[in-house]
Formats: C-alpha cells, structure tokens, sequence
C-alpha cells in the first residue's frame, strides 16, 4: 500500500522533470538554430559504418534538417594519430569523435567540456564527473564457444576449467594490445584474484598454449564459428548475439574472465562547429539515438532503452567482471601489457 | 700573331664552353629526377628517422635517443625472430621465383597451349584484395578447409593432412602470393629475349633442359637476381602471413613485435621506424652487391642492333608439361582462392565445405552490398587514384631505370632513392605524409592528391623493378646508332628506348594499377571526408563484424578489376603493338 508522502514525492519529481524537460527542450531549441547556422558535423568515428554509422547519421539529418552529417571512418588508431597531427599543425576538422581515447586527447588538450541534457539519464558508470565524455554503447567480453565441438557437459563452468588439459592449444584469442584481448584478459584476472594468485593463475594459463590470433575479434568468432577452434576468450558478447540470431553454433559464457568497457562520444575542443556537435552528442544519447543502436545490435547504455533480447546490457548478476572506465583505458593498458609480454609472448 | 692567339683563346674558350655543356647536359636529367626524387622520399625517411629516435617520457614530454635501437638489439627474441624471419623470406623467395618464372618461360618462350590464360590468371589473381587472398588460402588449408576435410573423411581420423599454420604453410601461402608479380615481370623480360642462342644450342644438340637453364635462364638472371633481391626484402619485412599464419602458431619473426605495438591505441611507432631504419641500412649493403653484380650486365643484352625477333622454342613431345603448367598456376593462383572467397560470400557466416552447408546458401552480402549508394563514388575515386599513381610512377621508374642502366651521373644515388621507400612501413609513410599535407602551403590534406602522391612513393620500387629489368636488355649499340645520326638524348629515350621498353612498362603500369585499388593501410589514414576510396570501404567490412558480407564485396570487385585490366590491355595491344612494330 502506498503512502501518501510516497504520492507526493512523486508528484513532486514528476512536476520537476516536466520542468527540466520544458528547460530542455527551450535549450535544444536554441542549440538547433546555431546549429543550423553552422550547417554540418563532421564525426570521426571507427564504428561500424553500415550497422551504426550511417543509420545514426540520417536519423540525425531527418530530426534536424539543414545539418549535414560528414562521417570520417577509419580505425581507432588511424583517427587518434589523425586528430593528434592535425591539432599539432592548428588545422581543427572534427567536431565529434567516437569512440575517443579521453586520456591521450585530453592530455593534448582537445576535449571540450560538455554534459548534455539527455545524458542525465545515464548510470554514474557511462558518463564523465567533468563532462569530458559521454557514454554512447557498452561492450561486454568474454568467452564464446562453439557447441557443435564443445558438448554441453564439457562447458568450463569455473575458472580451474579453463586448466584442464583438455583445453590446450585449443583455446584462441586477440593477440593484439588492446583490452579485448591478453592485455585486458590479464588484468581481469588480477582484479578478479588478487595480484599473486593471479600471476600464478595467468601462468597455468599461458602452459595451455593459447592460440594468439593477429585479427580483431569478429574474425576469430567467424573462425570458431567454422569450428578452426572450439572456444576463444575475450570474445563481445553482441558479436555472438548476432551470429547465434543467424542460426551460427556458438554460445557466450561468463565463467572465464569477464571485462567491461564503455564505448564513448566526445565534443572536440575548437571545433569548426561546435554547436552542430553538441547537437549531434545529445542525439546519441537521446532515447532515439539509444534506440538506433540497440537496433544495431548493441547494447544502449539508457537504462529506459532495452536492447535486443539476445545482447546484454549490463555484466549477469553474480558474474565478476573488471569494468574499464575510459579515463583508466591507459593504465590499465599499459600495466596489462607488462604482464601479456612478460608472461604469454 | 696577337691575331692567332686570340684565335687561340677563342678555341680554347670554345672547346671549354663545349665541354662545359656536355658536362651539363650529362648532368641535367640526373640531377632533375634526383631533386623530384628527394623531395618525395626524403622527407617521410627524415620522419621515419625522427620516430625511430623519439622517445615518449611519461607526463606527456619526449626527448631524442637511441632507446627504440637498444630494445630492439636487447630483445632477445629478435635473434630467434631473425633466424625464422631468414627462414622464411629465403624459402618463400625460391618458391616464388621459381614458380613464377618457369610460367613465365613456359608462357612466353614456349609452344605450350593455354598459353594466353596465365595473363588473365596473373591480372585477375591481382586484381583481388590481397588481405582476401591471405584469409582464403587461410580457409583452403585450415581444419575446416576442404583438403584436411576430405582427409578426415576418408581417413576417418581427426589428424590434419597439412597444418597450414606452421613455417611451411607459410612459405607456402607467401610463395603463391608473390608468383604473380615475379611472373609478371619476368615475361616482360623474356619476350624481349633473342632466341638465336636458344636455337644455335638446340641445333648443336643441347636437350631442352639443357638449353633452358644454360641459355634461357642464364640470359635472364641478372633480372631474376635483381628480382630475388627485391621479393626477398619484401618477405623480410612483411607482416601480414608472418603474423597471421605465423603468429597463432607460436612461430616468432623479425615484425611481430612490432606488428603488435602498432596495434595500440595510439600505435607505438618508435619500434617499427627503428626496425625500418635498420632495414634501410642494410639494403644500402646489399645494393652495393648487387650493383658491383650487375656492373657487367651488358653481357647479357639480348636486344641489339641485330634483326630481333623473339621465337617460340618448341617443346615438342613435351608440350603437355607446358599446358599443365599453365593449369596448375591457374588453379592455384586463381580457381582455389576465387573459390573460397565465393563460397563464403554465399554464407550467413563461415562454414566448411560440405554439402550440409548448402542449405544456408544466401544472397543477402551481395544483397548488402549492392546496396550501399556511396560505392559507385568510391569506385569512380578509387580509379583516378590508381590510374594516376600507375602513370606517374612508370613515368618517373622508366626514366630512372634508363639512367641508372646507363649509369649517368648519380646513377647509384638515384637506384637507392628510388628502393628506398620499399622498407618504408605502409602506416609510417601515411603518417608521413599526414602531416607534410597539413604543413602543405596549399590545400592538399584530404584530397585525392595525397592518396595519389603516397602510392607513388610506396609504388616506385616495384616500378623499377619493371623498368629496369627490362632497360638491362636493351643493348647500347642501338642508342649509340641513334646518338651517331644526331639524335638527342631525350630523343633516344623518346624513340627507342620508351618503345623498346613498353612491355616492360605496361605490365609495371597494370601492378600498380591493380594493387594500387586494392591498397589498405594507407588509403584509409590519408582518405578525408571528401576522398574516400574503396580500400576503406572494404576495410569497415573487414573490420567491423561484417566478416562474409566483405567477400562478397571482395567477389564483385574482383569482377569489376578484371574488366579494368582486360580493357587496358586491349587498349595497350592495340596502340603498344603500334608504337613498337611488334606483337
């Protein structure tokens, strides 16, 4: 039964965000008049064009006419070595960047300050305490295996599983120096077990002979999936979604190492448009553009936006997972590193 | 006698003034190619050398030292890295020069039949984008591939017939990749052989064998040392089977490490320019060899002033070897890989071949591709880059090629100048030039322009191997001819050499061409919002979760490559045939 304070208390939250929503809605008014006078926004961005990118930019140009859209892709390490030269030699082309490394750009001093109004409705963990970086997806790794090679009885369903023999040279991953592969596995495993039983765990781990595969994690889920191996770590677990949708043998499980990360949206610093792009980063995280990228099959970081039902949001209750924020993407790198070159090259 | 002796003077003078300007007009075209060739190589090496020294300090500052160099020479994984990569380059070298120059033999000096499909076997095999080959040679040989399945099947184990992930299965996959480009340059060289000797050996009664590697191939050699040297620094240096292939089966070489720092985010770049520097070095060595080599290379001239015309050289009853070459390289160049590509571009995702897997036969990746309306525009941007890389690359190598053979002045200084950049890393020059165009006086970044200036620096060695493998033939005493009856210098390269050479530069044009489209690493740095090629297109296939839907992408550009070449080729035909009176 509910109490009468109880109605009130509601009232009055109701009450006030119909205020900040009218508030919100006079500035998004005003933002989209500058906008419109600047006429485009170019966003760098390594995401994926046909899924996510062009969808994201005609919903954008339908909603607010008269801005233009310039979409300028490439890998994440193309476009940071990209905006590093050109802000060296003052020339200033984007306006967004997604996803951006905080760290490196913000030491150069490139990041805008900038909390847009539809990011209030994101959790504490996908937004920045400055306004640095906005949330815009969440990933979630780890292992993915394939069920016609892997009985269901035979599933590891704790970490000592990963050790059995059975197991060797048997099991692949990213061989690359980013979280989604050794680097970020190892550092799951030491938040997960502590610093020493950790490193002994890490070794156990390296005697099994890991396959280390030199490409991104869609390819070697297309290489399990072709049953080249029964199980591969450090694998999305949106990118098994959408292979199990397409009727492919692979499952997704948790009991290995687990690591989370936050794909972001950044305002850059002298943009040619600034107005255009703070536009842009509220439409992305704004309930329409939190639903174009569950569509895409990715999980949205709006807790009022639900993803598709086979791609998960949040790491399972229960499950025990190392959640990367993007400030901390270089220490934990760095230091993840250290340990997948000293102990599994 | 104050008349005589300042008629004297005047002589004197004269004679000096003479001897001045041909002493200019001896210098004049070298020292032009080398100041274009300075100002395009110089300054990526000058970055490369600055990144190689540069040194990050935590907090954001950097200072110049030696630091990449000592962590490279203390590793001590890079002497075990060193042995496989020696390993490795030296054997794939052999397969593919062996390989790719008995087809070339056997297609242009022999009576084999099918003769005509190696040329359409070389330029569609090209015409697919290299990463696609590596990935479906990968499948071919894999577990799941249709070689170790059959196996399995009928040997009813679970053992492999061949781990393709192991030193041979590497050698192997490299070996097949490089064929094609040692073929292509190669017939050049042996169209443009005299087959007198040929002919003169078999009379006296030489057998086959004997007359092919003690005429035939010994006239060649100095191209195919030359060419051994050049495949084998590329093997050296290359990072894609090594790591691929190499990597998941524990084999270290010489760039996985640095492949590996190029991977973070931002890309460690300090460790690869090191290793490049040390590569740079090291070529200077080997091209003094190599140029003391060839220093005598006129001995194997075989276009002279004498009636030239190159013959068939019967193979008699052993003409079915020849077809059967001709087959087995069309299979395994082409067929097989095309194969693959094609059935995965049929498939909602990898899967084995086997017949269980027909039912999940989709057309929705070409649907996919179809698709998208922004490919025509990266169709139309990609063709005018690749065209105007190939053109002024053989424009740049022809003249280079010439000078060099001929050894004008500064003939050594211009061959490295033109190789240099064959060790340049693809990201490296990208960057290189990244930031040149952003200092550029005019607006250059993010235009077509860069894309174009950047294959030509990556693309000039390849086409100097082209155009001076094919100027070493070419005897002096026919521009000597021309020189005698008042030819200029320019004249003689216009009218004789140029023509002499054209299949030599035809073929080189097409490689470029052809690799030029299919080019990854710096196309997708150097593309701006307004120049983007289709590289980059296949690159957010490859990259980004689309696994099957970028062989069918793969499939069709395939298709449209091959309908490129074939209409240069009909083209080139013609009006080549035209210019040089031959064919």
């Amino acid at each position: 039964m509910r109490t009468l304070p109880g109605d009130f208390l509601a009232m009055v939250l109701a009450a006030g965000a119909m205020l900040a929503a009218g508030a919100a809605w006079a500035d998004t008014a005003a933002l989209y008049a500058a906008a419109r006078k600047e006429g485009e926004v170019v966003w760098y961005t390594s995401q994926v064009q046909n899924t996510l990118v062009r969808p994201m930019a005609a919903a954008f140009q339908r909603r607010y006419p008269g801005i233009k859209v310039t979409v300028v892709g490439g890998k994440n390490a193309d476009l940071i070595l990209k905006l590093l030269a050109e802000a060296k030699a003052g020339v200033y082309i984007a306006d967004v960047n997604s996803p951006a490394r905080i760290d490196k750009l913000d030491e150069a001093g490139l990041l805008a300050t900038y909390a847009p109004e539809s990011a209030t409705a994101l959790p504490a963990g996908y937004r920045s305490k400055e306004g640095k970086w906005t949330g815009m997806l969440g990933s979630i790794f780890g292992t993915a295996i394939n069920t016609e090679l892997v009985r269901p009885q035979d599933e590891p369903k704790t970490l000592d599983d990963y050790l059995d023999p059975k197991w060797k040279g048997k099991m692949a991953w990213v061989a690359h120096y980013d979280l989604g592969g050794g680097p970020g596995l190892s550092e799951a495993i030491l938040d997960r077990l502590g610093q020493e039983k950790g490193m002994v765990y890490l070794r156990k781990l390296a005697a099994q002979k890991i396959v280390q595969v030199p490409a991104n994690q869609r390819v070697i889920m297309d290489q399990l999936i072709a049953g080249e191996f029964p199980m591969a770590l450090m694998m999305f677990q949106h990118h098994a979604a959408t292979s199990i949708k397409k009727g492919a043998p692979v499952k997704w499980l948790t009991s290995g190492p687990v690591l989370s990360l936050t794909a972001n949206v950044v305002l850059m610093k002298n943009a040619p448009h600034p107005n255009a792009g703070r536009l842009f980063v509220d439409f992305v995280v704004s309930k329409e553009g939190q639903e174009l990228i569950s569509k895409a099959g990715y999980p949205p970081v709006r807790p009022d936006v639900l993803a598709d039902k086979t791609v998960l949001t949040v790491v399972p209750q229960g499950v025990k997972a190392l959640h990367v924020m993007p400030e901390e993407n270089e220490t934990v790198l760095a230091a993840g590193i250290k340990v997948y070159r000293d102990i599994f090259r | 006698m104050a008349i005589e002796q300042a008629g004297s003077l005047a002589r004197d003078d004269f004679a000096r003034a003479n001897r001045v300007r041909r002493e200019l007009a001896g210098w004049l075209p070298s020292t032009t190619l080398i100041v274009v060739l300075v100002v395009l190589v110089l300054p990526p090496m000058v970055y490369l050398l600055y990144t190689s020294l540069l040194v990050e300090l935590p907090g954001g500052a950097s200072q110049l030292a030696l630091t990449h160099y000592a962590t490279m020479a203390r590793d001590p994984r890079l002497y075990t890295g060193l042995w496989n990569s020696l390993v490795f380059s030296v054997l794939s070298t052999i397969l593919a020069i062996a390989y790719g120059a008995t087809v070339a033999w056997v297609v242009e000096r022999t009576n084999a039949p099918w003769r005509s499909l190696a040329y359409f076997t070389v330029v569609v095999s090209l015409g697919t984008p290299h990463i696609l080959h590596v990935a479906a040679w990968q499948f071919i040989l894999s577990r799941q591939g249709p070689i170790n399945q059959l196996y399995m099947y009928l040997s009813g184990t679970s053992e492999l017939m061949f781990n393709v992930y192991s030193m041979s299965g590497m050698v192997f996959v490299q070996g097949i990749l490089w064929a094609p480009l040692v073929f292509l340059l190669l017939s050049a060289i042996f169209r443009r052989s005299n087959a007198e000797m040929e002919e003169v050996a078999r009379i006296c009664g030489a057998s086959i064998f004997k007359t092919v590697t003690r005429i035939s191939f010994r006239l060649a050699w100095p191209a195919i040392v030359g060419m051994s040297i050049f495949v084998f620094i590329r093997n050296l240096e290359s990072f894609d089977v090594p790591l691929l292939i190499g990597y998941p089966a524990s084999i270290s070489m010489l760039t996985t490490d640095i492949y590996l720092s190029m991977t973070r985010v931002p890309p460690e770049m300090g460790h690869a320019s090191a290793f490049s520097i040390s590569l740079v070095l090291l070529l200077g060595v080997m091209f003094y060899f190599y140029g003391r080599y060839t220093r005598s290379a006129e001995r194997f001239a075989t276009v002279t002033g004498k009636g030239f015309r190159p013959r068939a050289f019967d193979l008699g009853r052993w003409r079915w070897i020849g077809g059967a070459t001709v087959i087995v390289n069309l299979l395994l160049v082409l067929i097989i890989p095309l194969v693959a590509l094609a059935w995965n571009s049929f498939m909602p995702y990898l899967r084995p071949m086997r017949p269980s897997a027909l039912a999940l036969f989709t057309l929705d990746n070409y649907r996919i591709v179809l698709e998208d309306d922004r490919h025509l525009s990266l169709v139309i941007n990609t063709l005018i880059v690749a065209a105007a890389a190939a053109t002024l690359t053989m424009i740049l190598t022809t003249i280079a090629g010439w000078l060099v053979v001929r050894r004008w002045r500064g003939a050594r200084v211009i061959e490295q100048l033109v190789t240099a950049p064959l060790v340049f890393p693809g990201i490296i020059l990208g960057v290189a030039l990244v930031i040149l165009a952003l200092r550029a006086p005019f607006p250059l970044y993010g235009t077509l322009a860069v894309i174009v200036l950047a294959f030509v620096i990556r693309y000039m060695p390849y086409g100097m191997r082209y155009a001076h493998g094919g100027a070493l033939q070419i005897h002096r005493e026919l521009e000597e001819a021309a020189g005698a009856a008042g030819a200029s210098q320019w004249l003689v390269l216009r009218k004789i050499v140029v023509p002499l050479l054209l299949p030599a530069i035809v073929s080189g044009w097409l490689f470029i061409f052809l690799i030029g489209a299919n080019e990854l690493s710096m196309s997708v740095l150097l593309a701006g919002p307004r120049s983007q090629v289709m590289a980059v297109a296949m690159y957010e296939l490859w990259g980004n979760g689309q696994g099957v839907e970028v062989y069918a992408l793969g499939v069709l550009w395939t298709a449209f490559m091959t309908l490129c070449a074939i209409v240069f080729y009909v083209f080139a035909r013609r009006t080549g045939g035209a210019i040089s009176g031959l064919d």
